[in-house]
């Protein structure tokens, strides 16, 4: 019997223009936003592109618009309140608003600039519970959270001494924020804490909790949407861990625990190990608490379940990118459908079969 | 822009070092396996002690060894009539294969199992495993444990008595002078100054200190009952050790040679116990075990009795061109730091990246129980490497007396 054949993934090109992130619109089930970069995020321009599914298309994707900027992008959140509006990371550490309807020529404008960050800014996340809050961190080493209203950040947290490369909202508490950095390390913020430096010659903040992720450095994690407090992390380690953090104390408690600073722990609830080069983006599937999909510098993204008791922890490997594969992000809408996109200038689209 | 591109680039680096790293075909061969491989199936150790000080400093050899038997048959879940051979590793205590062959059977060991000790100054846990291993390869065994024991404790070195006809020949006489004697001679012989030996054991304390606030020692020690306390963390790093304390250090034999060895840059006095769990492959495979390592070779030489601190410097490329290994192979090197300044001279003469070796510091700061270190070696580098996903360790050490000894083990597990 012939093996069962699968569709080949919707897919689109982007010629010139490296992919470091996709996100999925929160408002239209066939909408989702591309981060790019020329010459690979090393010098050069950036170019944000507005790209719907077009099915019974040729390709299946259509690029509708595109913004230009002048340095990469690197990350790239839609707003959770005006379904317009989305937020970019740049390298020069800026954070841009720009507005998909303001539509008046080719590379046009943000509509907001925000130039706090004094390095590469390389995450952005909006909170769906705060639902006029947004969040970036950088290579400077902090998190800083802001509104569209504000023209300049509500709070500035120095989250660690190295790289930050990504930041993300806890799904369920709207206070709590995670980060991971090249030092190694996953950590936990209650915003609500007073941002006290331990000192000036140690100017960061005290986490709530601080988890020793790996030896090299974490690139990317992602908050579990069904357990609170179960949180996955990538890295130059070639691992993707699920750690269990419900050990956390918060609130008030948060920063109590005596000098040092906030807990250390976390339990390493999962150990996903595959990837022949780093991980560099994981992202939970918001349909299935025990699924979640990886990119890899390997080139492939991979789907893997966090179940006990299964023959194999690998669900699937999509190895259609012939580059890094920089970002995987689930359908909101669509069960089961993900998207992925790579240094190759390539967004797939696709339903994997596991 | 030169800048961020600077930094762009760096960041992409490590990333790409460590993914593009293409194995060599040398490495590719020691990666296969085979059913007759020898693998390590467990590898823990005793939490250390300061000695005269520390949390082992009343505890006797033998009490020390049973305990660690019976934590690690508990453990492991090994039925021990099935095991063919132990071996222990051990330098100083008084009738050594008494006590070690008491400790097996007082720890529920049937007596069919037999055992021997063995004496190879600081590399003895070294030469345990290796004595297992080879009569794992030479069909004598399928199972054997290799274990590596000293309490400095309550068996510091006795003082080596020659008659007068022997101490005649200069070496001779220079190969029972006192470890000290060989650090300040290596310190004169190559100019290796304070400076540069506080350097090196700041280096040890510091990666000591963080791998201890990381829990990465968690890994590797087997908590054991003793006397009513269970015992699960070394009392042995010092956290907060810096140039200017180490600076501050008076020297420690300032009889010898420049006086540059301080009790901050040689290697701590302690007292602790490890265990090896090695078997063939394919028993390992029917008994359920899980394979964490596999041994590959070892190499032993000799060197001026004088500098007997520069083993390693002979030990590490003779073990390394035995398998067609270059030193750009190895992962990690865990060399024994028994003073900073014949480490010092062993690093800068091998060429060997300081990242690579001993990077949760080594005996400087942790302590060098003589009997254990060859066997905490293997452990604390197979630990490191399965917490990052690598392959390749070479342990090596000083001998004394004027020796040296390496070795080459192979991380097949995750963390």
């Amino acid at each position: 019997m012939p093996p069962p054949l699968h569709p080949p993934p919707l897919n689109v090109q982007t010629p010139g223009f490296a992919h470091y992130s996709l996100a999925w619109s929160p408002f239209h089930n066939s909408r989702l936003a591309l981060a790019s970069s020329a010459n690979y995020g090393l010098v050069g321009n950036g170019r944000l592109h507005i790209v719907s599914l077009l099915p019974g298309s040729v390709n299946g994707l259509n690029i509708d618009k595109q913004f230009d900027t002048q340095d990469g992008l690197f990350d790239v959140a839609w707003s959770e309140i005006h379904e317009n509006q989305l937020a970019v990371a740049s390298g020069d550490g800026s954070i841009k608003l720009f507005d998909v309807m303001i539509n008046v020529r080719e590379g046009d404008l943000p509509i907001r600039i925000w130039h706090e960050h004094t390095r590469e800014a390389f995450s952005v996340d909006w909170s769906n519970i705060r639902k006029d809050q947004f969040m970036s961190c950088s290579w400077e080493g902090s998190i800083k959270i802001w509104t569209p209203e504000l023209q300049r950040s509500v709070t500035t947290i120095p989250a660690h001494q190295a790289c930050v490369y990504q930041a993300l909202y806890s799904p369920h508490l709207p206070d709590i924020v995670a980060s991971c950095s090249a030092d190694g390390t996953l950590r936990i913020f209650d915003i609500r804490a007073p941002v006290s430096a331990q000192s000036l010659t140690n100017p960061v903040a005290l986490p709530a909790l601080t988890v020793p992720g790996s030896a090299t450095e974490l690139l990317t994690l992602d908050w579990n949407k069904y357990q609170q407090f179960y949180i996955a992390t990538g890295g130059v380690d070639k691992v993707i861990r699920v750690w269990d953090c419900r050990m956390i104390r918060l609130g008030a408690d948060a920063n109590s625990s005596g000098p040092g600073g906030g807990q250390i722990g976390g339990a390493c609830e999962a150990y996903l190990a595959g990837h022949e080069y780093a991980v560099r983006k994981v992202n939970w599937s918001p349909h299935r608490a025990d699924v979640l999909a990886s990119a890899s510098y390997d080139m492939t993204c991979r789907i893997w379940t966090t179940k006990q008791g299964v023959p194999s922890s690998l669900l699937y490997i999509h190895d259609a990118h012939s580059e890094f594969v920089s970002g995987c992000a689930w359908s909101l809408y669509d069960e089961g459908i993900l998207g992925t996109c790579a240094w190759d200038c390539r967004l797939n689209v696709f339903r994997p079969e596991f | 822009m030169s800048a961020s591109l600077a930094r762009r680039l760096k960041a992409i680096a490590p990333i790409l070092a460590r993914s593009a790293s293409s194995q060599s075909s040398a490495v590719q061969a020691l990666l296969q396996k085979n059913a007759s491989d020898v693998v390590i199936t467990f590898a823990m150790r005793s939490p250390m002690g300061k000695a005269k000080k520390g949390q082992l400093k009343d505890v006797p050899v033998d009490e020390l060894l049973s305990e660690l038997l019976r934590a690690s048959l508990e453990k492991t879940k090994l039925d021990p009539a099935k095991i063919d051979d132990i071996a222990v590793g051990t330098c100083h205590p008084p009738s050594p294969l008494y006590i070690s062959r008491a400790a097996a059977l007082a720890a529920g060991i049937p007596d069919s199992v037999p055992i021997s000790t063995i004496n190879r100054l600081c590399s003895s846990g070294l030469m345990a495993i290796r004595s297992i291993a080879h009569s794992i390869q030479a069909g004598d065994a399928e199972i054997g444990l290799a274990l590596g024991v000293e309490s400095m404790t309550l068996h510091p070195r006795p003082t080596p008595m020659l008659s007068e006809g022997v101490a005649k020949t200069t070496k001779a006489n220079d190969a029972v002078q006192p470890m000290g004697w060989t650090s300040e001679m290596v310190a004169e012989a190559y100019g290796i100054s304070r400076e540069k030996q506080d350097h090196y054991a700041l280096i040890s304390h510091t990666r000591a200190a963080e791998a201890l606030q990381r829990g990465f020692f968690n890994d590797e020690i087997l908590p054991i009952k003793l006397s009513d306390k269970i015992l699960a963390q070394d009392d042995t790093v010092r956290p907060g050790v810096t140039a200017q304390s180490l600076a501050g250090l008076k020297p420690v034999f300032p009889q010898w040679g420049p006086a540059t060895t301080t009790a901050g840059n040689a290697s701590g006095v302690g007292d602790g116990a490890g265990l090896v769990l090695l078997m063939r492959r394919d028993r390992a495979e029917k008994e359920g075990m899980e394979i964490l390592g596999k041994w590959i070779g070892s190499a032993v030489v000799g060197v001026e009795p004088k500098l007997m601190g520069v083993g390693p410097i002979k030990a590490i490329p003779a073990v390394l061109e035995r398998f067609g290994l270059e030193k750009e192979d190895v992962d990690i090197f865990e060399i024994n730091e028994a003073f900073a300044s014949q480490f010092a001279y062993c690093v800068e003469t091998l060429d060997i990246p300081i990242e690579k070796i001993n990077p949760n510091g080594g005996s400087i700061a942790l302590t060098h129980p003589l009997g254990l270190t060859g066997v905490r070696q293997a452990i604390t580098g197979l630990s490191e490497l399965r917490r990052r996903n690598e392959s390749v360790l070479c342990t090596s050490m000083c001998v004394g007396s004027g020796m040296g000894a390496a070795a080459i083990f192979i991380n097949e597990a995750r963390r």
